[in-house]
């Protein structure tokens, strides 16, 4: 049935609770995805809705404008209700296979999830070393490394050569203390605020954190001044990228079963 | 919170970190707007149904990953022994600038020519007990950063092993590494 990609159809950016999106309240406006300014529509069965909207086929196509409208039109919904986010691409065949497959087949599951993430909201916390400051602390911190670093150039070539390994090693080992350590420290003040926290392997060896937050809405300010005055207390050593409000895509624990 | 569509989303890499270290504290940005800061999250997280998914991945000019394993190779140890070399030059007095850069610290190997990954394991294979750098320079009379490029590879794939201490390489699986 997914043979042909030139048929229309669904593209999923999510699940929310029907009524914010029925009769009654102003359509959404931002456009769907792709390009051609397609509505963006609920397919709903009792009261739950996805969010969806028209695509010509069945991909579609990993680049930037796409998933930066697949973002907007979730950042839009959020403004209106708590929603549980598709991951980026999810096409179904048609309307009637989002109502059957996801909200009929997957209904207690998703009311479920939907409890877990009421009128909560994710925010991204994400820290680097600001990079030569992090050398220079460990050539500060480090009388081994220090006194290896000195006598390196002082060495034949070859002799240097291998020497620097053993300084990349000890420094490596230094990173992720240093790292471990500052890392434990951030999580320690956002515990108390988050309802939920989860830790993300690096995206570089640079980075001492990559959390997601799951946030009540009305302690986001709250979240807003501790991580303020975390990156202000580490300002000239670490940068802080804070991006959010954004539905709860790092606690959506939901396995829905191929449908035979 | 003021969403800006049209910035450009900040990458992982050196200059983007500076600019946002450079005003001190942190600036909050929507999903859009942090596009590259939230683009793991919406490729890898949210709700998955396997059969719908069906992306086609062109067009990867979005922004790249940095390093989404972080990898520890002779590379990287090598570029952390620079970055920590450059410390000492940063902490000299003035008047020092004429210091050499840190002896030893060879660049990526460009346009390579010289012998193989494969002659070098052979040689190795045949000198179990070890062999130096400078022997092999001048055994095969290669540029000495050509070589350590396809040795720090070599180490790398553990298709050879760097004794430290004795700066010998050795064939790989033979010995464990002397440093951990």
């Amino acid at each position: 049935m997914h043979s042909t990609s030139s048929q229309p159809a669904t593209y999923v950016y999510g699940v929310v609770p029907a009524e914010p999106f029925q009769t009654g309240h102003p359509p959404l406006r931002v456009p769907g995805i792709g390009g051609h300014g397609d509505p963006v529509r609920t397919v709903v069965l009792r009261d739950l809705a996805a969010v969806v909207s028209d695509v010509p086929g069945l991909r579609v196509d990993l680049r930037r404008e796409n998933l930066l409208d697949h973002q907007r039109v979730l950042e839009e919904v959020l403004h209106r209700s708590d929603v549980l986010p598709f991951s980026f691409g999810t096409v179904a065949t048609n309307d009637e296979e989002v109502r059957e497959v996801l909200l009929h087949d997957g209904y207690d599951m998703l009311c479920e999830q939907l409890a877990y993430t009421r009128g909560c909201v994710e925010l991204e916390v994400k820290v680097f070393w600001e990079r030569e400051r992090l050398f220079a602390e460990i050539a500060e911190e480090s009388e081994d490394i220090r006194a290896l670093r000195d006598r390196i150039p002082l060495l034949p070539a070859d002799e240097a050569a291998a020497e620097s390994i053993t300084l990349g090693q000890l420094t490596e080992r230094e990173i992720e203390l240093k790292s471990e350590w500052e890392a434990d420290a951030v999580l320690d003040a956002l515990d108390p605020i988050a309802v939920d926290v989860l830790v993300s392997p690096k995206l570089s060896d640079t980075m001492v954190l990559n959390a997601a937050c799951l946030v009540e809405r009305v302690r986001e300010p709250e979240l807003d001044v501790v991580v303020a005055a975390l990156a202000e207390e580490r300002s000239g050593r670490m940068v802080f990228h804070y991006v959010g409000p954004l539905p709860p895509y790092s606690f959506i624990n939901l396995a829905f079963e191929a449908r035979g | 919170m003021a969403i800006a569509y049209d910035r450009a989303p900040a990458g992982y890499d050196r200059r983007a970190q500076q600019a946002a270290g450079g005003k001190g504290g942190v600036q909050k940005m929507g999903g859009a707007s942090g596009l590259a800061d939230v683009l793991n999250v919406i490729l890898e997280k949210g709700i998955v149904i396997d059969a719908w998914v069906r992306v086609s991945i062109i067009g990867i000019e979005i922004v790249t990953i940095e390093a989404r394993v972080v990898i520890a190779s002779v590379d990287t140890y090598l570029r952390y022994a620079e970055a920590i070399g450059l410390t000492s030059l940063a902490a000299a007095p003035r008047g020092s600038e004429a210091i050499a850069p840190p002896a030893g610290l060879p660049g990526l190997p460009t346009g390579f020519v010289g012998p193989t990954e494969e002659e070098i394991l052979a040689y190795l294979d045949a000198h179990p007990d070890g062999v130096r750098l400078g022997e092999l320079q001048a055994y095969f009379g290669a540029e000495r950063e050509e070589l350590q490029g396809i040795l720090n590879r070599l180490v790398q794939e553990d298709a050879a092993v760097l004794d430290a201490e004795r700066r010998l390489y050795r064939p790989g699986n033979v010995l464990a590494p002397a440093i951990p």
